[in-house]
């Protein structure tokens, strides 16, 4: 027994090793094609450049691309030529001068871009206008940063991702450690050794607390890392994304005191379902005009209710909502209410509940409202039309409320803005989720509003 | 013997349920029908008040009015939705051609009547898709297998759906 704990600790060592190893060479390769890029591009002229870096621009981009070549060999560039993309590459460095091969560029970026995230990818799924939006869209936001800063945020992230990968090394260092000396221990008391007994003993006492003492230290140095890293990636690239989407927004990464509340009222407000909810938790708050008289909110919300076992006094937590909350007035008051909520298989539905003429729109939401005529003049074929594209585009499940002059969503993303260490700062797809949801909201609200002015509904 | 009892029993309940449906929709259509009917009519007693505005600023043939205001007439006595459509095409014929004349749409009364117009379009739009919806279910209960059966049996008849293209602006030969 101890003799196959002691060979899957050593697996575990060993495969953890090849894990880091591997890490460690991914950076090194995306570094190095940062490089390269950044050699290209001086090499063109300055409009081709301009027109260029809003499109293919992306070290990101050429990072998915080399960690997906990764997968196939190990020997560097020349030899990854066969991809798409490195093949329009190898183009732009033999001609450096002409709009057919911007054109050659683009198309292998685009080809490649969906090679890279595969056919299931969210982002380059949708197209403008209608509920989607594209990747070459995103691709301004991404521009907002430069490479300078980019290279910061890189780097922390690569420190906090060592340090926990370090930290974690330890971890399994000093389990091996532990069951080493625990087994040797056990085996002389076998033997009868009285010593060995009573120093079993004693190192059975104090493991726990040397465990204890170990990822205590790792959590605090990882801990305050982490937290100086996400502080860092939600200022320079959440906060720089939300101003490139509009400039009007402006981003508050943490949320306290009357600003809570005054959410929880939105919240409420919306009467989104029946859920009872006793924890509200706000971060990350977005707020500004879109046009002179439409102003929106939005923010990540995590609303649960935990409740307390009467017999053996436990608590438990269960979610009502996680993901994006976003609030939005209208220019006028549509005096009713109109729920837009996600679909659900009811026997009987409720006497509120209002079907539309769109089955595909019934496919994905069920409308509850009292005043049919209003309903319809909100929910024209092209709204309801960029409604379903978002769903099947994204996947993600959202609601809407149009209470008064008020428009409130909420979308089914689970925790937003949250940056994981083990994924690039500038992962294409996360921010492209971001960017499409929150274009998405802006898109919506103010074609409604352009509905309820130009459409005269009240 | 009880087999065929089950039979008749499974197929007198199913035509009970059938028939409250068939009941069910068409008070869904008269419903929608009627909303309907309230913007036409808000919409047609906006009339007058549009020829007397626009006879102040245009030549329009007599004829022209005269047939707006015989349809117009036609059409609050049978509340007949063909003749709605016939009305409101002649109706929207005559803003569009309104428009065509700057002093006239420069006129307050006309922004206003303007005004009142497209706010009673966009509700009398709205409740044109709602009648055609409950229409169409409707009629699809009447044509599909085996509800249409028992739709001949209790002379449940189709309907027609409200076709009337309400911003219509074709253009036609007036004397402006």
């Amino acid at each position: 027994m101890i003799y196959s704990i002691i060979i899957i600790l050593i697996m575990t060592m060993i495969g953890f090793g090849a894990y880091i190893y591997k890490s460690f060479q991914k950076d090194k390769m995306m570094d190095d094609t940062n490089k390269l890029y950044q050699q290209q591009n001086t090499n063109q002229s300055a409009d081709y450049k301009d027109s260029f870096s809003t499109n293919v621009n992306q070290p990101n981009t050429n990072y998915e691309q080399q960690r997906v070549n990764t997968n196939q060999t190990n020997l560097g560039y020349e030899q990854n030529n066969s991809n798409q993309m490195n093949t329009n590459y190898s183009q732009t460095q033999l001609n450096n001068n002409g709009e057919n091969n911007f054109r050659n560029q683009t198309s292998g970026i685009k080809q490649n871009v969906a090679f890279v995230n595969g056919n299931n990818n969210i982002s380059n799924n949708i197209n403008s206008n209608n509920g989607k939006l594209n990747n070459q869209q995103y691709s301004k936001d991404f521009n907002q940063i430069d490479d300078g800063e980019k290279e910061k945020i890189e780097g922390s992230r690569k420190s906090v991702r060592n340090s926990q990968l370090i930290g974690l090394g330890i971890a399994v260092l000093f389990l091996i450690t532990v069951a080493i000396i625990y087994f040797f221990l056990y085996k002389a008391g076998l033997n009868g050794d009285k010593a060995s007994k009573n120093s079993l003993e004693i190192f059975r006492n104090i493991v726990p607390f040397l465990a204890f003492i170990v990822i205590g230290i790792i959590m605090v140095i990882t801990g305050k890392k982490k937290k100086k890293y996400t502080n860092t990636y939600k200022t320079e690239v959440i906060g720089k994304l939300i101003k490139s989407i509009n400039p009007n927004l402006t981003y508050q990464p943490e949320v306290y005191g009357t600003m809570v509340s005054s959410i929880n009222q939105l919240y409420k407000q919306a009467k989104f379902d029946n859920l009872a909810y006793n924890c509200f938790d706000v971060d990350d708050y977005i707020e500004g005009f879109l046009s002179q008289n439409v102003y929106i909110k939005m923010c990540d919300l995590d609303v649960e209710n935990e409740t307390e076992d009467v017999e053996d006094h436990t608590r438990h937590r269960s979610v009502v909502f996680r993901g994006l909350f976003a609030m939005t007035n209208c220019n006028i008051d549509i005096g009713t209410n109109i729920k837009i909520k996600k679909h659900e298989i009811r026997v009987f539905d409720s006497k509120d509940r209002f079907k539309l003429d769109d089955e595909v729109f019934e496919k994905h939401f069920d409308v509850y409202t009292q005043n049919g005529v209003k309903t319809m003049q909100i929910l024209t074929p092209d709204i309801m039309e960029q409604l379903v594209n978002f769903v099947d585009a994204s996947g993600i499940k959202f609601e809407v409320v149009f209470d008064g002059n008020k428009i409130l969503f909420r979308f089914f993303t689970g925790k937003m803005f949250e940056p994981s260490v083990f994924k690039d700062s500038m992962d294409s797809e996360i921010l492209t989720f971001y960017s499409n949801i929150l274009r998405f909201t802006l898109d919506v609200t103010n074609k409604i509003n352009k509905i309820l002015t130009q459409g005269n509904i009240v | 013997m009880i087999a065929v009892y089950i039979i008749l029993g499974l197929m007198i309940l199913y035509a009970l349920i059938t028939y409250n449906l068939f009941v069910k929709k068409l008070n869904n259509v008269k419903r929608a029908k009627s909303g309907i009917d309230v913007y036409l009519t808000q919409r047609f007693e906006l009339i007058p008040n549009l020829v007397e505005c626009v006879k102040g600023y245009c030549n329009y043939e007599e004829e022209v009015f005269q047939n707006i205001a015989k349809l117009r007439e036609s059409y609050f006595n049978n509340k007949n939705l063909k003749e709605a459509e016939m009305l409101d095409k002649s109706f929207a014929q005559l803003i569009a051609v309104s428009e065509g004349n700057p002093e006239l749409k420069a006129s307050e009364q006309f922004l206003n009547l303007q005004h009142n117009l497209s706010k009673i379009e966009s509700q009398l739009q709205a409740a044109r898709r709602i009648y055609n919806m409950d229409v169409t279910s409707y009629n699809n209960l009447i044509s599909i297998f085996p509800s249409n059966i028992f739709a001949k049996l209790f002379r449940f008849k189709e309907v027609e759906l409200f076709e009337a293209e309400i911003q219509t602006k074709e253009n036609i030969n007036l004397n402006i």
